[in-house]
């Protein structure tokens, strides 16, 4: 006597089975379909199974690998006893059968099953394997198998979609799964077939699923990606629908993997966030930037006029020097605008480093970490890199500052630099694209940052510090602002308690670093009396520029918009032109030049602006305008720049 | 038509062969049900698969003119010419019919 379990949809055939099977003696369970066999077998261990391969809710042969996957049921004999064998080459072994029945008339059947029972008491078992019992006459090849090929026809839709497909019974039991959704839900088909749905997620999800599941009715459901669900660590949203033909009901379970969405969203609205915010920082920073002017250009022309020794002196370097403070936060600011990044000149990392590691605000910073050690590991043959050397300055400190202040109680600081070429892009705090980089990285054995930190840390003024000792509110900012001009990606790494990494991607350059030019004196660059134009709208600003170039000896006129330039021009001439580019109302630089130059062909330009080099600037060079100065400037800057446009 | 010879072909006692044949003509009614609807609706799928289990049926049980009608309609359905099959859909029908009827007595 032997325990028999068959399994097929036809209820003719179940019974002629358990007909055939009890008068030999045998004790017979039968089941309807793939997922009721699997609920039978959870408590009876049969000998020999029979199994139909075309079946509703789990198919034959994802049954047989199920039942193969089953320790309890690894011994097990099974037989396939389909119509489909007849059609098409069943690799029966592959799917852990051990005989394969072709259907056909019950008394060949019969014979072929008794047949088969009586080998397995034999024990010729393997003899049998690979050997499909034929039938004589066997017809329909070729309809059968346009039957079959529309079906794997589909299956290939299936596996070739991007979204989780699932089929599952009225209880949630799955009973269908395409290769997508079994990836996404990261379990092996045979112990995913017959599993419950809603027991896959974690049991704070399932009440969730389970009402989503209890609602279903003409419409579907949906779980969108405002809140998806979380399976295997991804997000999910779901869309849940329910199919009804004659016989049975299911229910279609759509998986689409929202997280990298959902990341990109993040990641865009924090950029989006940042970006904003620094263009308001920058509008005022523009403003602020012209009345600086006077702090820092004023003093210096008293104190050409003050003699060593006055006790005025010492009052007015300080003025100077607060307002060189002043105009550095602003030019964190402008920083942030993205449109103030002045320079852009071709850098070594290295130097950049280990300059300031060398500078009077690293002195103070150790003398505030006593117990941070700083080591540096970097590159020998580090490629250039094209950025404003001030803001990577500015940008290694803030790194290393705010990886001394994460160590309370001391730690160690890595700084690091490397070439590294990124052949696939890199998906972390930014999509790193591919390409070549030059690499700092900046480590601390600190705190860590928390992930809700993280989400904000390049935010503006958004600070851990006590603002009176550490700063601005902008170091962070800055960080992110000099990356980003320089097409940059930023990478940061961290654990709670462990410490953090942040990893800057700059893209290299191939240029060569320029020598530094060697240091000037005044008399270098002193006017020989040549006649310049000032053009400025603002007031201070106008006579700010007359006094310095008087000071070195220029002859000096000034006007305060475009259109009185051309106006001048018309009956006077000069030597060159000190042009502002902005100029509000009235015609801007560009415009003014272009039409001196309408008349003055060869009248020689200089452009000043409180912002960056813009398409306008580099157009009036295009006309033969020269270069171009930053406001607010030192005596230095504009005269050197007088002084070389006068030459050419 | 005589359950006893077709029982004794297919090495069945007769009341046993009797009590398949319901089974028979219960799952096949509907099969045919679904191949109807399937005609009206112009399923081409639907209409395949239930031809297709039909057919089956019929030969196990050793109907073999009701498998054969059920394979024609298969091959029709399968060659774009569903529309040809509603007569024999019917005729299908009524040889179920007469042999539901056949059995009552």
């Amino acid at each position: 006597m032997k325990k028999i379990l068959v399994v097929d949809n036809h209820p003719a055939m179940l019974k002629f089975m358990s007909n055939l099977l009890e008068k030999k003696g045998h004790h017979v369970l039968t089941a309807g379909d793939g997922l009721s066999a699997l609920d039978i077998l959870k408590t009876y261990i049969p000998d020999v199974i029979f199994i139909d391969l075309v079946m509703p809710n789990i198919s034959g042969d994802k049954l047989c690998r199920i039942i193969r996957s089953m320790p309890k049921l690894k011994d097990v004999y099974l037989i396939i006893l389909s119509a489909i064998a007849a059609e098409e080459k069943v690799d029966f072994y592959e799917l852990g059968a051990n005989a394969c029945i072709i259907k056909g008339p019950f008394n060949k059947m019969s014979q072929h099953v008794l047949a088969a029972l009586d080998q397995l008491d034999l024990g010729i078992t393997l003899k049998l394997a690979g050997k499909i019992i034929e039938l004589e006459d066997i017809h329909e090849r070729e309809i059968t198998k346009e039957l079959l090929s529309s079906k794997r026809h589909l299956e290939a839709i299936l596996r070739n979609l991007s979204e989780g497909i699932l089929e599952l019974t009225i209880e949630a039991n799955i009973v269908y799964a395409n290769q997508p959704a079994i990836s996404l839900i990261g379990i092996p088909e045979e112990k995913l077939l017959a599993s419950n749905f809603t027991e896959l997620f974690h049991k704070t999800h399932r009440k969730r699923i389970k009402d989503l599941l209890g609602g279903i009715g003409e419409a579907p459901q949906t779980i969108t990606d405002d809140s998806p669900v979380i399976l295997n660590g991804k997000h999910f949203s779901l869309n849940i629908l329910q199919v009804k033909d004659e016989e049975h009901k299911s229910i279609i379970v759509i998986l689409d993997d929202v997280s990298e969405r959902k990341r990109m969203e993040a990641q865009l609205k924090r950029a989006q966030k940042i970006e904003a915010i620094g263009t308001l920082a920058g509008g005022v920073a523009h403003d602020l930037n012209n009345i600086l002017s006077g702090l820092i250009s004023y003093p210096e022309l008293l104190l050409m006029e003050i003699p060593e020794g006055s006790p005025l002196r010492k009052p007015i370097l300080t003025i100077q020097k607060s307002g060189e403070k002043a105009a550095a936060i602003v030019q964190d600011l402008l920083t942030l605008a993205r449109r103030g990044v002045a320079v852009t000149e071709v850098v070594d990392l290295n130097h950049i480093i280990s300059e300031s590691l060398k500078s009077p605000e690293y002195e103070r910073l150790k003398s505030f970490h006593p117990d941070v050690q700083v080591e540096t590991n970097l590159e020998t043959d580090l490629l250039n890199i094209l950025g404003s050397p001030v803001h990577l300055s500015k940008t290694v400190m803030n790194l290393v500052s705010n990886a001394a202040e994460a160590m309370p109680d001391g730690g160690k600081i890595l700084i690091s630099t490397e070439n590294r070429y990124i052949d696939r892009p890199i998906r972390g705090y930014d999509n790193v694209a591919e390409g070549d980089y030059t690499t700092l990285s900046v480590s601390d054995t600190g705190v860590g940052i928390s992930p809700e930190d993280m989400e904000r840390i390049f935010e503006p003024f958004y600070t851990k510090k006590v603002m009176a000792r550490s700063g601005t509110g902008l170091g962070m900012t800055v960080v992110w602002g000099t990356v980003k001009d320089n097409k940059g990606y930023i990478d940061i790494r961290s654990t709670e308690g462990k410490g953090t990494t942040f990893t800057l991607y700059f893209p290299v350059t191939r240029k060569e670093v320029a020598k530094d030019k060697s240091a000037l004196s005044i008399e270098d660059y002193m006017g020989k009396g040549e006649s310049i134009l000032v053009v400025d709208d603002v007031e201070e600003q106008r006579e700010i520029a007359s006094i310095i170039l008087k000071k070195l000896g220029y002859s000096v006129t000034s006007v305060s918009s475009g259109e009185e330039a051309v106006d001048y021009l018309k009956s006077n001439s000069a030597d060159l032109l000190v042009l502002d580019m902005i100029m509000d109302p009235g015609i801007d630089g560009l415009e003014t030049y272009k039409r001196i130059l309408e008349f003055h062909p060869k009248q020689k330009a200089i452009m000043v602006s409180g912002f960056s080099e813009t398409e306008r600037v580099r157009e009036a060079q295009r006309l033969g305008a020269g270069a171009y100065v930053k406001k607010p400037y030192l005596l230095k800057n504009i005269g050197l720049v007088v002084r070389d446009e006068l030459d050419k | 038509m005589n359950f006893g010879k077709l029982a004794e072909d297919l090495g069945l006692e007769r009341e046993e062969y009797l009590e398949l044949i319901e089974l028979f003509i219960e799952t096949s009614m509907s099969d045919l049900d679904k191949l109807q609807s399937a005609i009206k609706e112009v399923n081409v799928e639907k209409a395949a698969n239930a031809a297709h289990s039909l057919k089956g049926a019929a030969g196990s049980i050793g109907l073999m003119e009701l498998s054969e009608t059920a394979k024609e309609i298969e091959e029709k359905v399968r060659n774009d010419r569903l529309e040809e099959t509603a007569e024999a859909a019917q005729t299908l029908k009524k040889k179920l019919g007469v042999i539901a009827e056949l059995l009552r007595w």
